[in-house]
């Protein structure tokens, strides 16, 4: 409950202003449209108290500011005159930006692409940030020097831009400067692009959050200069970050309650900067306590191949089973460049020891695995993470127990899941976002029948959930203990963009399951659950509910009933 | 000899019979005029003398009758007489004339008009194109009003005119271009024993002009008096004007017209007076509209006397004494109302073929408002054609003063030239001297001197101007004009407007909106002018969120042609930066003819017990780059987190540390405007976030009340799509892009967080 009202304070305090109406002392009286001033509007328009200056103001200049801040608000035709003393300020009606057209923007810059703009205040800082929307468009189009001018018409609620995009330019090699105090070339690790790519300035900025992520700065950006219309240089700067990083946090959703994480992440360590984190996470269903070491262990400083050993346990506890698994698997770790996307690969052994206390399988499993994984990544996927609208990532995973090393028989698991993103009709902000994601897993077992045995709950397909068929409760699929062998999820989702000034977008869902108690089948029953929910972008991260209804088609008798499910989460995302 | 003899004698012979020949014939048309003056002669003349003209008369005649030895009695009557020639074609359906005569010596002298009636119908006369003008004899004009005995017959014979009758129904004037001008006229004297006349006349030329006459007249003891009244329209303007007139010894003509021109009323009385020596004219109650139509221009006693040449008749001296009265019905004008004396003399002389008038004149006013005196003459010259050459010798002083700017401030109250803040609450005296110098040619050269004392509300605006006006052209029509000034800010201090620790109000309209002006036409300037403008005491500038008045010592030179040039120095004062004592040496703004930038060159030094820093403020005052440098030399990032937070980097913490990155990338890359500079030195600086592709900042600054604030530019793009967002001191939302083993999928993990580092 106090994470609920701390977030509940977050959402709905008022951001902090001084903004008021004018007093009536002040001799101006506004008619058409009750409206706010600042406090130093207030002391331009009624003059200052104790100022002998700027105490009173004259019936001109109070028109003449009038007029100024009334524009600030969209009231550019206003009619003002005087009643006696007071001077009364008939608004008029508040300009509409009614259409926006470009002169001199390439061809692959659509002006109709923009999105709340029409119909919204025709202000200043409407114009301003259209301006910038129109700059920011170039920069992503590969013009990193565009300038722009806005002009409008209050009539007619016209806005017409007039752009000069620059020389387009491409990415390549760049300079550091600022507190650098690590060779570049570990930097070059988390560039997104590739030499002589397209300019694109999402691509820098998602190098700056890859490089922030890492906790090696406190602050990394690139920085252009331009001369003429032309990039000169592209220059990377920090500021640098103490090597060690202690968080605590929290989260929650209503699948596994409140979230706890604490976490120390030790940054920078040898020449090569290397990285040790450590990182404790709770939840009424999960505890993982886990620390892992990036051994960067080329020569080349640039190559992001590590050797990664984790040590750690993880303790699930949920419906259908409660298992602690403990493991050690030293892993090889890669990552390669695309122009579009980032391939990412991780190989080697897994040493893993699960006790199961209450589930199907042998109570104790020792295993020592092959643990392979390849995961491709759009960088637009990977670049609006955090507020999801295009791009697509897929992962195929492969873990192979080797029969006669701790296990009995050889066993393995493969699976192969993404998410793909649509902006439908590409508008900014997006109007809608089609959302595609699916998992389709098996196992492959020697025909001994004793290999299954082997197979610990936690390696077994349990589907239900926020993240995969929402109809159905966290992992309450199959409605047996024993867990799927074999698992197909497909899920749909189609959710507004921006619609509205409150960052509210609704969703509507369909998901589709089905699950196979054997491995390499798939049983007869299908598991849909449409739904909807809604979706609130706050400051703090956004907020999903989600009602679905889980419906089994061709039900056998484990399988549960079905009905609706709700979901609220904090963060998590289609 | 005895041929030429005989020769001479028979020349003599013969000339005494021919000279008795033509006695006899005289003395035969003396006895019967009739005999030769009658009809058939009279068109046979016609006939053979103007064979162009055709003539013709329905009745003709023409008789005569002795009156005593020397005189005759004549009466010619004809009816309908009609004349057609080269562009003449006229009827007159009578024309009566019966009048008597004498031989006076050897010429005929009418002693007697009884009768003469000219009935005329329609006469049209088509005029030719060009007609050549003589020049006139003089280029000065004989104003000389005869006396009216000079020009009549001696009263016996005026006593005897009978009926006089002078009519034309339509006189058509046909131009070769444009509407032909008709006339009608008629002047009667019913006869004998009536000595009225009475003229009706009327004049018209399509719609644009008509013209009525109606008067009449008396002429008794050789005096004539006259009354009646001139109305009509011309060229859009529109004139009535009753009018009274004596003439005997001299002519005396009194007027009150009434004069519309395109809704501009011209009323008033004029009297006029006029003999054979001096003219006169005054003017009472006049009413002159001026450029505006609810402006007036009244002429109180105005009085125009001439003296006349005496053999020529022009005006050689002449003086004008006049009071003209300006005033207005403007609600918005702050001026109600204006009275000037003009006093001006003039005599005008003869050169050989041109004309010069030397002139005299002074021009007073005393308002409440202001004082005006404005004393000039000189010779101005013309040519025969009145055409003006030029001035020599011109003289021209004029002194004006605002004694009380109080007085000015009170009468332009809301009014649209209201003085604003913060000048509404200065009190004092404006002067302006402006005094004409030996000039060359048609040049004019004016020392123009303004003075300004002023003060009040903790402010003073005095000031010392001095300029060099040189005025080319101005008789000619096309006045230039150059002027050269040297302004002095003695002493100024003003107060800007007042701010508080929010983010400053547009203080301009934004010019994006709205239709976009054309450019303005590139036409001929006519006034170029530059200007020098330098600061005697220091020019203090007091602003609410500073302690200290900032003083600015001004060296500028301004142009018509270019952009201001020189430097605006901001002089060593002591200041707050970021609530730390620090002080400026100087800031110097080096404006430049070919630039638009204002580069800035500043110091400002922070000392404390550490470490001296210097704040060098460079580049452009629109993007001023902050340079910091120590001694002992310290990092810019230790600087900064000196200046901003009084710690060491390794004392700071998080947030602070990344504050100070922020704060020196943002000073180093001139991100912030100088305003804003000044606006976050006044304060101190919780955090401070700064995105330099966007070139956007947050800046968090604590008031005093323990409250925070925040000013920031465009965030918006940083905000989106951060991956750690700080909401506070150690606290920020963090979102991951989470890996779920088990379940394939990536997920966002969203926390809120405390975080340390070390």
């Amino acid at each position: 409950m106090p994470f609920l009202a701390l977030l509940a304070l977050f959402l709905l305090a008022p951001s902090p202003s001084s903004a008021a109406q004018l007093q009536p002392e002040c001799g101006i009286r506004l008619e058409g449209a009750e409206l706010d001033f600042s406090g130093t509007e207030e002391d331009w328009l009624c003059g200052k108290e104790g100022s002998r200056a700027w105490g009173t103001i004259p019936l001109n200049q109070k028109r003449y500011f009038l007029r100024r801040f009334l524009q600030e608000r969209g009231y550019h035709e206003p009619e003002l005159s005087l009643e006696g003393d007071t001077l009364v300020a008939r608004t008029g009606p508040q300009a509409e930006a009614k259409s926006f057209s470009v002169e001199g923007a390439p061809p692959a810059l659509d002006p109709g692409k923009r999105r709340r703009l029409l119909g919204r205040a025709l202000t200043p800082a409407l114009l301003s940030e259209t301006e910038s929307w129109l700059g920011r468009e170039l920069q992503e189009l590969g013009y990193p020097c565009p300038e722009a001018e806005l002009s409008a018409q209050p009539g007619s609620g016209a806005i017409l831009g007039k752009v000069a995009a620059g020389e387009p330019a491409t990415l390549g090699p760049i300079a550091s400067e600022g507190g650098v105090d690590l060779p570049h070339q570990i930097l070059d690790r988390y560039t997104a692009f590739v030499d002589a790519q397209a300019f694109d300035i999402r691509l820098l900025e998602l190098s700056a959050r890859r490089i922030l992520a890492q906790d090696l700065y406190l602050s990394t950006y690139y920085d252009l200069s331009c001369e003429a219309g032309k990039l000169a240089r592209i220059t990377r700067r920090f500021v640098p970050a103490p090597p060690r990083l202690i968080t605590a946090g929290v989260g929650f959703d209503t699948e596994r309650g409140p979230l706890v994480r604490a976490r120390y992440r030790r940054v920078r360590i040898g020449h090569a900067a290397n990285i040790w984190e450590n990182m404790l996470l709770a939840t009424l269903r999960e505890q993982t306590l886990e620390t892992r070491f990036h051994w960067f262990f080329r020569e080349d400083l640039a190559s992001p191949m590590r050797l990664s050993p984790s040590l750690g346990f993880e303790r699930e506890d949920e419906e259908r089973f409660e298992a602690t698994t403990y493991r050690f698997s030293p892993l090889f770790m890669n990552e390669w460049e695309k122009p579009s996307l980032q391939l990412a690969g991780e190989l080697g052994p897994s040493f893993e020891r699960t006790v199961t206390q209450r589930g199907p399988g042998e109570r104790i499993v020792d295993s020592m695995r092959l643990v392979g994984r390849l995961r491709a990544t759009s960088h637009l996927f990977e670049y609006y993470a955090t507020s999801p609208r295009e791009g697509w990532t897929a992962a195929l995973d492969g873990s192979s127990r080797i029969g006669g090393f701790l296990s009995k028989e050889s066993a393995s698991r493969i699976q192969l899941s993404y998410d793909l993103l649509w902006n439908l009709g590409g508008f900014d902000p997006p109007w809608l976002v089609f959302g595609w994601r699916g998992l389709a897993g098996t196992f492959l077992l020697p025909g001994t029948g004793t290999a299954e045995a082997e197979v610990p709950p936690t390696d077994r397909f349990y589907l239900g959930g926020d993240a995969d068929i929402r109809g159905f409760g966290r992992k309450e699929l199959p409605g047996a203990e024993r867990g799927f062998l074999t698992a197909l999820y497909q899920g749909f989702e189609l959710r507004a963009g921006e619609w509205w000034d409150v960052p509210l977008q609704p969703l509507v869902f369909l998901d589709l399951a089905k699950g196979g108690t054997k491995a390499g089948q798939l049983d007869r029953s299908l598991y849909l659950a449409p739904g909807i929910g809604l979706r609130y972008e706050s400051f703090i991260g956004s907020l999903r509910a989600t009602l679905g209804r889980g419906i089994v088609r061709n039900r056998r008798a484990a399988d549960p009933e079905g009905g609706l499910q709700f979901f609220l989460s904090l963060g998590r995302e289609f | 000899m005895h041929v030429l003899a005989k020769l001479l004698k028979l020349t003599a012979w013969l000339a005494s019979f021919l000279l008795a020949v033509v006695a006899l014939t005289l003395l035969a048309i003396w006895w019967k005029p009739e005999r030769l003056l009658n009809e058939r002669n009279v068109s046979w003349a016609i006939s053979r003398f103007a064979p162009h003209w055709k003539v013709e008369w329905e009745k003709f005649h023409w008789s005569f009758s002795p009156r005593g030895a020397l005189g005759k009695d004549t009466a010619l009557l004809l009816h309908d007489l009609c004349v057609r020639g080269p562009g003449v074609d006229a009827c007159l359906p009578e024309l009566a004339l019966d009048l008597g005569f004498s031989i006076d010596g050897f010429s005929p002298r009418v002693t007697e008009l009884r009768n003469l009636v000219v009935r005329a119908g329609k006469v049209r006369i088509e005029t030719g194109g060009d007609t050549a003008q003589e020049p006139p004899s003089s280029p000065l004009p004989d104003l000389r009003v005869p006396r009216l005995g000079s020009l009549l017959p001696p009263q016996e014979s005026l006593s005897k005119l009978g009926v006089l009758e002078l009519s034309v129904e339509e006189l058509e004037l046909a131009p070769p271009d444009g509407p032909p001008l008709r006339a009608a006229a008629r002047l009667v004297k019913p006869g004998r024993e009536e000595p009225r006349f009475a003229l009706v006349a009327s004049l018209r030329q399509g719609k644009a002009l008509a013209w009525k006459l109606d008067a009449s007249a008396t002429l008794e003891n050789r005096q004539l008096e006259a009354s009646g009244l001139v109305s009509g329209r011309a060229s859009g303007l529109r004139l009535r004007a009753p009018f009274s007139a004596d003439w005997g010894e001299e002519l005396r003509l009194r007027l009150e017209p009434r004069l519309d021109t395109g809704g501009k009323r011209y009323r008033g009385k004029l009297a006029l007076s006029a003999s054979d020596s001096a003219l006169g004219l005054e003017a009472t109650s006049l009413r002159l509209p001026l450029s505006w139509r609810s402006h007036r221009l009244a002429a109180n006693g105005c009085a125009l006397t001439a003296r006349l040449h005496e053999e020529k008749g022009y005006p050689e001296h002449s003086e004008l004494h006049c009071s003209l009265h300006v005033s207005t019905t403007a609600k918005s004008a702050p001026v109600k109302e204006a009275t000037v004396a003009l006093e001006a003399s003039t005599e005008l002389g003869l050169g050989g073929n041109s004309v010069h008038a030397d002139l005299d004149f002074t021009a007073r006013s005393s308002q409440r408002l202001f004082r005006a005196k404005v004393e000039g003459g000189g010779r101005l010259n013309f040519d025969h054609a009145w055409r003006f050459t030029g001035v020599t010798r011109p003289r021209l002083t004029a002194d004006a003063s605002i004694p009380r700017f109080s007085a000015v401030r009170g009468l332009l109250a809301g009014s649209p030239w209201a003085v604003p803040a913060p000048f509404h609450v200065l009190e004092g005296e404006i002067a302006l001297a402006a005094r004409l110098e030996a000039s060359e040619g048609d040049l004019l050269p004016f020392r123009v001197s303004l003075r300004t004392n002023l003060t009040g509300g903790g402010q003073s605006v005095v000031t010392e101007t001095s300029a060099l006006v040189q005025a080319r052209g101005v008789f000619a029509g096309k006045p230039a004009f150059d002027v050269e000034a040297e302004a002095k800010l003695s002493d100024v201090a003003l107060e800007a407007p007042p701010l508080r620790l929010e983010s400053p109000p547009q203080a301009t309209l934004d010019k994006r909106f709205g239709p976009r002006a054309p450019p303005a036409p590139k036409g001929e300037n006519n006034v170029r002018w530059r200007a020098h403008v330098t600061s005697g005491k220091p020019v203090r500038i007091r602003a609410s969120l500073l302690p200290e008045p900032l003083p600015f010592a001004v060296d500028l030179r301004l142009a018509h042609d270019h952009r201001p040039a020189g430097t605006v120095t901001l002089l060593p004062v002591p200041v707050e930066i970021f609530k730390k004592r620090a002080r400026v040496e100087k800031v110097v703004f080096t404006l430049r003819e070919s630039s638009e930038a204002v580069e800035l060159d500043g110091l400002l030094i922070y000392r404390n017990p550490e470490a001296l820093v210097r704040i060098l403020l460079l580049g452009q005052a629109s993007e001023p780059r902050v340079v910091l440098q120590s001694e002992p030399p310290l990092s810019e990032s230790q600087i900064v987190s000196l200046l901003l937070f009084n710690k060491s980097v390794q004392e700071l913490n998080e947030e602070e540390a990344s504050s100070s990155a922020s704060m020196g990338q943002a000073l180093s890359d001139g991100a912030f405007g100088l305003f804003t500079l000044m606006f976050l030195s006044s304060t101190p600086i919780e955090s401070v976030g700064y995105d330099p592709v966007s070139d956007s900042y947050s800046v968090r600054v604590r008031l005093g009340d323990r409250t925070t604030v925040s000013v920031a530019s465009d965030f918006q793009g940083e905000r989106q799509y951060a991956i750690r967002r700080r909401i506070g001191k150690r606290w920020a939302v963090t979102s991951e892009l989470q890996r779920e083993e088990d379940e394939g999928s990536s997920s966002l993990l969203t926390l809120l967080e405390w975080f340390n580092r070390f």
